[in-house]
């Protein structure tokens, strides 16, 4: 029994090595660095001057900062609301099992497979001002008179980027939301309809309760892609105009890899990193609850 | 039969390793097969037995991201291609070395012998840290077509600020804006705004001065009355080009590095001047761009890194720099019969009252604070002079640490 004891510690000391090393070693690294004075010249090196919480309040006394930190709550909220919720419809449509769903539904998630760097490219030239395709359809069903500046009205910026996202990661969500559907079994639909339940009723009763951990996983998996959505965004709008559709993960590399200041961006990418962590705990606190009630 | 074939392959290997060179790694951003770095490279591991140089190309957008994380990981390559403004930053934090040294000992680099611009860049509190590779500025295309559908004259372009607008003016129709610039939230917007700020008059240092705020005045006049797109705030300076080649903008501020693809791309009359002046101050002015060579501390193969930047410092390989667009950073070098005679001509015009962004370790937050004060204005969000005085309270601090 010893031995077999011995080998249960080098399975358990195999994920523990991965975790510590690949995602632990990381973020100490940034908490480090947020801790210091970080120069391309001693970028190389662990031991650099110390800062104290210098990072801590350049990165919250610039304006830049309060701006992002507001747009990737609304930014990610938005997200989760709108991969899941169209997910969820685009899902349900699919379970309908008509004649070339499954094909379709996998041609979906070829959206999410693109780099983030080309969908937003994409979006940047069909949102584009006067020769963009949104505002051509738009203009043609009479929706709008005068163009919309999707990407150079600080209003509207935000916007844009966020319905480019939502298109980009809903397949995700889908994907994830149907294979939840299909895990449900017939049988208590067919009881419903014996009982008389309507499509409605069945989706309240049936449908909902049990695809709810899937829709909290998918949530919160949908956080964390959101956050660090900084990609798509670069390519978009670079944040602008100004900063009205910056996000902390963008910012944080503004400042590390523009600004050459990689200790505000270690800063920075902190804060991002308390958010996604208080999000992923919530979820395992939900998970937990689940089991055991 | 067997033993004679091993014997052979022996032989051979045993050759090569005797003679194997030495690795030399580039890192460019250069994409155009005519720049002078394929070719430079080619020669040069021809002519020489102790170096090979290995040229790697990484897109420009991932350039500095990725040399930082080379330098981080201390896998930095032997010699690497910078753009100017990001120079005094890797030099004044440690990340270059000092080759002032085997400079002074070249017979082939005199820094003497290069423009004022890029040699400022070079150097850093008494050190030297690069050798210029190329110079450019910026200038203005034209569509000699469009000027003559919209009776211009193409042999005039417009020559001051007013000239300036009442072209784009007369230009804009039906889907052409008159004219197209670059006011992203990036180096571009800044490097195509310097130009008429120095034109009013106006200095980096003084930001909310009248001047300064004169020339962000007519910027935001340009994109509100509608002859510049406001889309501008969004386009990289590649893509004004590209909206200019497609016949979106009819004039368009951009650098000779545009001419390869203007040849092949602008079906159309396109040509070149300097850029017009301020009616009043009357003073040409430009901003100043271009590459050097450097070394980066943890080069492994220093003595190599140099031999090839002499190699491509020869009077020759800066003419040739033109055939990419690229114009030789001394002025005792230049061509005498040049691909786009008229073009070159302008750029070398241009050149001379084109002012160097710098050198400052921390132009990268100098250039942010003027990038928001210029998409603050153009959007609307504050005035011009509001989105300035904001900007100079931001760089205010940065230059009474180190001023300019």
């Amino acid at each position: 029994m010893a031995g077999s004891n011995r080998l249960l510690y080098v399975f358990l000391a195999l994920p523990m090595v991965y975790v510590i090393g690949l995602i632990g070693f990381p973020i100490v690294y940034n908490l480090i660095m947020s801790f210091q004075s970080v120069t391309i010249g001693n970028l190389a090196t662990l031991i650099r001057p110390l800062a104290g919480f210098d990072n801590y309040a350049i990165a919250l006394a610039d304006a830049a900062f309060r701006t992002a930190f507001v747009n990737s709550v609304i930014f990610v909220l938005a997200n989760v609301v709108g991969q899941i919720g169209i997910g969820l419809l685009v899902a349900l449509f699919f379970a309908q099992n008509f004649a070339g769903s499954q094909f379709l539904r996998g041609l979906m998630l070829s959206t999410w497979l693109i780099p983030g760097l080309v969908t937003g490219a994409l979006w940047k030239w069909m949102f584009a001002s006067e020769y963009g395709v949104a505002n051509f359809a738009l203009t043609a069903v009479g929706a709008i008179g005068t163009p919309i500046h999707w990407l150079s009205d600080p209003a509207v910026a935000l916007t844009a980027v966020t319905i480019a996202n939502i298109w980009h990661g809903m397949p995700f969500s889908m994907l994830l939301i149907a294979a939840a559907l299909t895990s449900i079994p017939q049988e208590q639909y067919e009881a419903a309809v014996m009982d008389g339940a309507g499509p409605i009723a069945r989706f309240r009763f049936i449908t909902l309760p049990a695809i709810t951990p899937t829709l909290l996983a998918v949530a919160c998996l949908v956080t964390i892609y959101s956050m660090r959505a900084f990609d798509l965004i670069l390519a978009m709008t670079h944040g602008g105009p100004v900063n009205a559709s910056n996000v902390l993960p963008l910012l944080s590399y503004q400042f590390s890899f523009e600004q050459f200041r990689f200790g505000v961006g270690a800063a920075v990418a902190s804060f991002a990193f308390v958010i996604v962590f208080g999000v992923a705990l919530i979820y395992v606190r939900t998970l937990n609850k689940e089991t055991v009630g | 039969m067997m033993i004679r074939t091993l014997m052979m392959v022996a032989v051979c290997f045993f050759s090569t390793a005797a003679v194997a060179k030495e690795r030399v790694v580039l890192w460019h951003v250069f994409n155009l097969k005519t720049d002078i770095t394929y070719i430079g490279i080619k020669q040069f591991n021809a002519s020489q037995e102790q170096y090979e140089v290995e040229g790697r190309l990484i897109p420009n957008n991932q350039y500095v991201s990725e040399l930082i994380r080379a330098i981080a990981t201390g896998s930095a390559p032997d010699v690497v291609t910078l753009n100017d403004p990001y120079v005094a930053s890797f030099s004044a934090q440690g990340a270059l070395t000092d080759i002032a040294g085997m400079v002074v000992a070249s017979n082939v680099i005199n820094p003497k012998m290069y423009y004022p611009g890029p040699r400022a860049t070079s150097a850093w509190n008494g050190r030297l840290y690069t050798v210029p590779r190329d110079t450019n500025t910026l200038a203005l295309y034209y569509n000699a077509d469009m000027f003559r559908k919209h009776g211009l004259n193409p042999d005039r372009p417009p020559s001051t600020w007013s000239e300036l607008r009442e072209a784009a003016k007369a230009l804009t129709s039906n889907g052409v804006y008159g004219l197209g610039f670059s006011a992203n939230m990036a180096s571009d917007g800044v490097f195509h705004f310097l130009p008429f700020l120095f034109q009013a008059g106006g200095s980096i240092s003084r930001l909310d001065a009248p001047e300064a705020v004169e020339a962000l005045q007519f910027w935001t006049d340009l994109v509100r009355s509608g002859v510049v797109s406001r889309d501008v705030i969004n386009q990289r300076q590649y893509e004004v080009a590209s909206v200019f080649m497609s016949g979106g903008n009819a004039m368009a501020v951009g650098g000779p590095w545009e001419l390869p693809r203007m040849k092949t791309d602008a079906k159309f009359d396109w040509r070149v001047a300097v850029l017009p002046v301020h009616d009043k101050v009357q003073k040409p002015a430009s901003a100043l761009g271009g590459y050097h060579y450097a070394i980066p501390t943890g080069a492994r193969n220093v003595a190599g890194a140099f031999k090839f930047i002499e190699f491509m410092s020869t009077p020759d390989f800066l003419n040739a720099g033109w055939s990419a667009g690229r114009l030789a950073p001394r002025s005792d070098v230049a061509l005498e019969n040049p691909e786009w005679p008229e073009a070159y001509a302008a750029y070398r015009k241009q050149l001379q009252s084109a002012i160097q962004r710098g050198p400052h370790p921390q132009w990268p937050e100098i250039e942010r604070a003027i990038n928001v004060a210029i998409q603050e204005a153009l959007t609307g969000v504050k005035t011009p002079k509001e989105a300035l005085t904001s900007a100079a309270a931001t760089i205010a601090p940065i230059l009474a640490k180190t001023p300019l």
